[in-house]
């Protein structure tokens, strides 16, 4: 069971289940409970790196700050993903992005599970810097490049999901628009005249309903407008009389069909897809806003959470506890642990 | 063994080794391995020979050359590993650490080849920074020539998808950064004469990075003053 969710994962890193087609059935195929177990066991594993150097400075005496590390790096992760996840669902809702909260769930536990990849992996590094230096404002600036790296990495992947979840809506809006365009022009096709005519007509219908700020890429127009020729040409061949000739329905239809354009990024021969992939597609300037608005909310938002839950490594010029005393923040004392730097 | 001769060698040396033919398995990446710890040991053996053949310092430099290169590479290849997949590019994985294996094994390849010029500087000089300088620059000539061999065998990959430069560049930021401190921490891997041969000392166990800093900051310091 532990192999299949570590699968998950991997599909995850790799960006399997979050491509544009995997997205299209409207949610995400992410077993929860499966990848909160991965997540708790990847960010322990971190916790026992952060915290090693405390044991290492003790000469194995303080082990109880690498057990109090265990427990906090995991629960800083959860206490954020708490802290943002409700403003995550309901700005998403108020600018028109349809995302449900098992979704917006699903979403956010994946990106938690690329952070804590992307940390468990440094980690050993951690290790051996935490065994050979005895600079402790040194193991602060390195955990805390570490969690910068692993939090970039997480958002944009988040970020590119977002977008692309908006690219799906709105690709499903488009074709709602141009069904129902054609289905006008086909209710109201009177028999008697040439069809072509109602199908410029409904071209027409179709970019004049569109709004400044919609479908100004000219690829998807054509796509769009080629999908219309195909519903048109299949009521012409839905409605051929066999006693006229079929070659010119036909051709028309056979036209229509064969020019469909992939909905998809059209990738070069060789290259891959990648869970960060930019979508080549437009989306809504204000949910781009909004979104990365988030992203840099969620970055302060665990950024001072590390601090609300601070120690991690443990200073060796203080006695261990649990919770220090809640005085300053996060960026004076990263600041600080710089100045502290260079002046020895 | 009858298969991996000289033929390797120079395999590895031109980058004309078909590495799709070798890197079915990890378990054929091993060679590689194997051929950077026995060059690199042969290596750190005629470096710790300035105290004398008969100085115990040979069997630790021995030894800690081929620790350096080895303990860099596997503690810099699980973060490789996940932004390789993160990037898009895990298929490519197999191929691109067996380029970087063959790399590792060039820059211990061409640091033997360097060997009689550093015996020849033992034989002709005896200050010990005068010593560190010259192995330090054999280091720097073995690793910047091996990037020709580096970049031969990463070029198909890079035609294949650009972010597999990218990938690469991480790579040299996270191994360098991992292989300073180890350098650091390792030492000595000449051995003051004056001094005890050790395998560690006790004193060394610091920071490269903040030594480095300490050294930089009092010289631009003095400059100022002057």
């Amino acid at each position: 069971m532990l192999q299949e969710w570590f699968h998950q994962l991997d599909q995850i890193l790799r960006g399997e289940l979050t491509k544009l087609s995997a997205l299209r059935s409207g949610s995400i195929n992410i077993s929860l409970a499966g990848l909160v177990v991965i997540l708790l066991l990847l960010g322990m594993f971190y916790g026992g790196c952060i915290g090693f150097y405390s044991l290492v400075q003790s000469n194995g005496e303080n082990y109880m700050q690498i057990l109090a590390s265990v427990v906090k790096i995991p629960l800083l992760f959860f206490l954020t993903l708490n802290v943002t996840f409700p403003s995550l669902y309901v700005f998403n809702t108020l600018i028109g992005v349809r995302l449900s909260v098992p979704t917006a769930l699903q979403i956010l536990t994946a990106t938690l599970g690329v952070m804590m990849t992307v940390m468990a992996s440094l980690g050993p590094i951690v290790i051996f810097f935490s065994l050979s230096t005895s600079s402790y404002p040194f193991i602060v600036i390195l955990n805390v490049i570490v969690c910068s790296i692993s939090g970039i990495l997480g958002l944009s992947f988040l970020l590119r999901t977002l977008d692309r979840l908006v690219v799906i809506q709105e690709e499903e809006e488009y074709e709602a628009i141009k069904i129902q365009n054609s289905l006008e022009v086909i209710d109201n096709h009177d028999s008697t005249e040439a069809i072509e005519a109602d199908a410029s007509l409904a071209k027409k219908m179709i970019t004049d309903n569109q709004s400044s700020n919609r479908l100004k890429n000219r690829d998807q127009t054509n796509s769009v407008l080629d999908k219309v020729d195909r519903l048109i040409t299949q009521k012409i061949l839905d409605d051929h009389d066999s006693s006229k000739p079929l070659e010119t329905d036909a051709s028309m239809a056979k036209k229509a069909i064969t020019d469909n354009q992939s909905s998809n990024k059209v990738y070069k021969q060789g290259q891959t897809y990648s869970a960060l992939d930019k979508v080549d597609r437009f989306t809504r300037k204000k949910a781009k806003s909004v979104f990365r608005i988030w992203i840099i909310v969620f970055a302060l938002v665990g950024a001072q959470m590390s601090w609300v839950l601070r120690p991690f490594i443990g200073s060796p010029d203080k006695p261990f506890t649990f919770f220090r005393e809640q005085e300053g923040n996060f960026f004076i004392r990263v600041f600080e642990s710089i100045i502290s730097l260079l002046v020895n | 063994m009858m298969k991996y001769n000289w033929t390797t060698l120079e395999g590895i040396l031109s980058a004309q080794l078909d590495l799709k033919k070798l890197s079915l398995s990890y378990k054929k990446l091993l060679i590689f391995i194997l051929l950077s710890l026995f060059f690199g040991c042969v290596y750190g053996s005629v470096m710790g020979s300035y105290g004398g053949i008969d100085s115990i310092q040979i069997i630790y430099s021995g030894v800690k050359v081929p620790m350096l290169f080895i303990c860099s590479f596997f503690l810099s290849l699980p973060s490789f590993f996940v932004l390789s997949t993160l990037l898009g590019l895990r298929q490519d994985f197999l191929y691109a650490i067996g380029a970087l294996l063959v790399c590792q094994s060039g820059v211990t390849i061409i640091l033997c080849s360097f060997m009689p010029f550093t015996v020849l500087w033992y034989t002709s000089f005896s200050d010990y920074k005068g010593v560190i300088i010259f192995n330090g620059l054999m280091f720097a000539l073995a690793s910047i020539s091996a990037q020709f061999i580096l970049r031969k065998f990463y070029r198909p990959l890079i035609a294949k998808n650009k972010r597999h430069l990218w990938l690469l560049r991480a790579w040299f930021a996270i191994y360098s950064f991992v292989a300073i401190q180890m350098s650091w921490t390792l030492r000595p891997f000449i051995g003051y004469k004056k001094l005890d041969p050790q395998f560690f000392r006790d004193e060394a166990w610091g920071n490269a990075y903040i030594e480095l800093t300490n050294i930089i900051i009092n010289y631009v310091i003095d400059k100022l003053l002057k």
